[in-house]
C-alpha cells in the first residue's frame, strides 16, 4: 500500500513520515554516505523537505516503511535547478505539469519486492491522476536499462557525468496512459496502488 | 552558442530518437555505425547476452559491421572461446577499452587474437559498452578503429546510445514473439486440436480505438480522429475491455499490449 503524504495530511501521518526520514538515513547516509544531510544521526533531511514536498511511502500493515520517494514542484527552486543544473543541456525544465522526483529509496530487504513494484507503478499512476507529463530526476545512468525494462520511457536531459566518483545523469520520466499501462504489465499490478488515498481525497 | 558538451549531447539525442522510431534492426545498426564513425570507430559489433551460454555466438549478434574477413576468421577459428574481451564485457558494468584488459592475465591464445585484430585488420583501439538490464548482462557494444576520439564526452554519448539501442532491439524482438507463438499454436492445434482458449481477438475498430487509448487520447479526441461518435468510442472501449477481461482502461491497454493486439 502506498500513502501520499502532503503538507495537508502530514499531521495524520506524522509517524509514517518520521519512519520515512529514518529509512532515508539508513539508505542515503549509512549506505551511500551522503553525510551532508544527516541531521541528527537517525534522520536524513534536506532543504527540499518543505511544505511543497509530496511523499509516496510504501508500508505494510505493521507500519514498517519499505521505501518511498519524494516529489517537488519544478516551478519552485528545486534540486535540479539549484544544484545539478550543470547536468542539463539547455534550460532546466520548470513546468507545472512536471515534478522533480528525488530520494527514491528502498529498505535493503525490499529491493525487488511487491513494495518496489508498487512504487514504480505509483510514479505513473500518480502522474496520470494529477495530469502530469513527466518527472525530472537525477539517477545513475546504469538504472536506465533497468527502468526501461520496467516499461518506463526515459529521456536524457544531458550526458552521463561523473560526480564525486558516481556516474550521474539528469533524465525526464515521461508520463502517459500508455506508459502507465506498460509499467503495470511489466510488474503485473492491475489494481490501483493509491486506492486508499484516492478514496479519502474524493471524500474530502 | 552551443557548448562543447552540448554538441555531443545533441548528436546522442538525435541518435536515440532515431533508434526509438526504428522498426528494424538494420535502422538501429545504421544509426550506431554512423555515430561510431563520427568518433573514428570504423567497426562495430553489437552482441546480445543470449538465452543460454550454449547459444552460438553468431546467433547472438544483433548488428555487425566488422571487417568481413575478420568476422569470418573469428567464426571459423572459434575465436570467441578465447577472446579476452568477451568475458570482460559480461563482468564489467561500465565502459572499458580493450587496453584496460590486463595483458599479463591473457593466455597466449587470447593474446594472439588481439594481435591478429590489431595487425591484420587494423582494429588498433577497441572500446566496449556493456548494457545491464533487469536480468543482469543484456548486451554489449564493441567498437574498434585506428584513430579514435577518446574524450569523456564521446564515450558518454556512446554509452547512452548503446543503452537505448539495446532496449530497442529487445522491443523489436518482443514484438516478433507473439507472431511466432501464434504459429506454434497453429502447429499444436493440428496435432492435438487444442481449443483456442482465451485468444480474444479484437475487431479492427476495437484495435484502432485501443491504440488511441494507449496513446493517451480521450474518447473525444478519438472520436474526432476516427470520425465516429464519442458514444461509439466509449462502447467500443467497453467491448474491448470485456473481451480482454479488464476492469480499467489501463488494464485493457496493458492486456492488449501483452497479447500483441496493438502496436505499442
Amino acid at each position: 500500500m502506498i500513502e501520499i503524504v502532503t503538507n495537508d495530511n502530514a499531521k495524520q501521518h506524522r509517524q509514517l513520515l518520521d519512519r520515512q526520514f529514518r529509512l532515508r538515513h539508513d539508505v542515503f547516509v549509512k549506505e551511500r554516505g551522503w553525510t551532508d544531510f544527516d541531521i541528527d544521526g537517525t534522520h536524513e533531511r534536506d532543504q527540499y523537505d518543505n511544505e511543497h514536498a509530496v511523499y509516496m511511502i510504501a508500508s505494510d500493515e505493521s507500519g514498517m516503511v519499505a521505501g518511498g520517494f519524494r516529489l517537488h514542484p519544478t516551478v519552485l527552486p528545486h534540486m535540479l535547478s539549484e544544484h545539478f543544473a550543470h547536468l542539463v543541456e539547455g534550460a532546466v525544465i520548470e513546468r507545472r505539469d512536471v515534478l522533480e522526483l528525488t530520494r527514491f529509496g528502498m529498505r535493503k530487504s525490499e529491493r525487488r519486492s511487491r513494495h518496489y513494484f508498487e512504487l514504480l507503478t505509483a510514479i505513473q499512476e500518480y502522474g496520470v491522476m494529477e495530469g502530469l507529463s513527466g518527472f525530472t530526476s537525477v539517477i545513475n545512468p546504469l538504472r536506465i536499462p533497468i527502468l526501461q525494462g520496467f516499461g518506463f520511457e526515459i529521456e536524457p536531459l544531458g550526458l552521463p557525468t561523473m560526480m564525486n566518483g558516481e556516474a550521474t545523469i539528469a533524465v525526464l520520466f515521461h508520463v502517459s496512459e500508455q506508459y502507465h499501462a506498460r509499467v503495470r504489465a511489466k510488474v503485473s499490478i492491475h489494481e490501483t496502488v493509491l486506492g486508499a488515498t484516492t478514496a479519502s481525497r474524493q471524500i474530502a | 552558442m552551443e557548448s562543447f558538451r552540448g554538441r555531443y549531447f545533441q548528436d546522442a539525442l538525435s541518435a536515440i530518437e532515431r533508434i526509438g522510431a526504428a522498426q528494424s534492426a538494420a535502422v538501429i545498426g545504421n544509426v550506431i555505425v554512423r555515430m561510431a564513425s563520427s568518433f573514428g570507430y570504423e567497426h562495430i559489433c553489437f552482441v546480445a547476452s543470449g538465452n543460454s551460454s550454449s547459444q552460438p555466438f553468431h546467433d547472438r549478434v544483433l548488428w555487425e559491421a566488422w571487417p568481413k574477413q575478420w568476422a569470418e576468421q573469428y567464426r571459423r577459428s572459434n575465436f570467441y572461446t578465447s577472446d579476452p574481451v568477451a568475458p570482460e564485457i559480461r563482468r564489467r558494468v561500465e565502459m572499458f577499452a580493450w587496453s584496460d584488459v590486463p595483458l599479463h592475465k591473457m593466455s597466449p591464445a587470447s593474446r594472439r587474437i588481439m594481435d591478429i585484430a590489431a595487425e591484420d585488420y587494423d582494429l588498433k583501439f577497441g572500446l566496449c559498452a556493456p548494457v545491464h538490464g533487469l536480468n543482469g548482462y543484456q548486451a554489449g557494444l564493441s567498437l574498434a578503429g585506428r584513430e579514435v576520439e577518446r574524450t569523456r564526452e564521446a564515450n558518454a554519448a556512446i554509452e547512452l546510445v548503446a543503452m537505448y539501442a539495446s532496449n530497442r532491439f529487445a522491443v523489436l524482438r518482443a514484438r516478433e514473439q507473439p507472431k511466432k507463438n501464434k504459429e506454434d499454436h497453429k502447429e499444436n492445434a493440428t496435432t492435438a486440436t487444442r481449443p483456442v482458449a482465451k485468444a480474444a481477438v479484437l475487431t479492427t475498430r476495437e484495435r484502432e480505438v485501443m491504440n488511441w487509448v494507449a496513446a493517451g487520447k480521450t474518447a473525444w479526441d478519438t472520436s474526432v480522429i476516427l470520425s465516429i461518435s464519442e458514444d461509439t468510442v466509449n462502447k467500443t472501449v467497453t467491448a474491448a475491455m470485456h473481451k480482454l477481461n479488464a476492469h480499467t482502461r489501463a488494464q485493457a491497454v496493458a492486456e492488449a499490449i501483452k497479447r500483441g493486439l496493438i502496436a505499442y
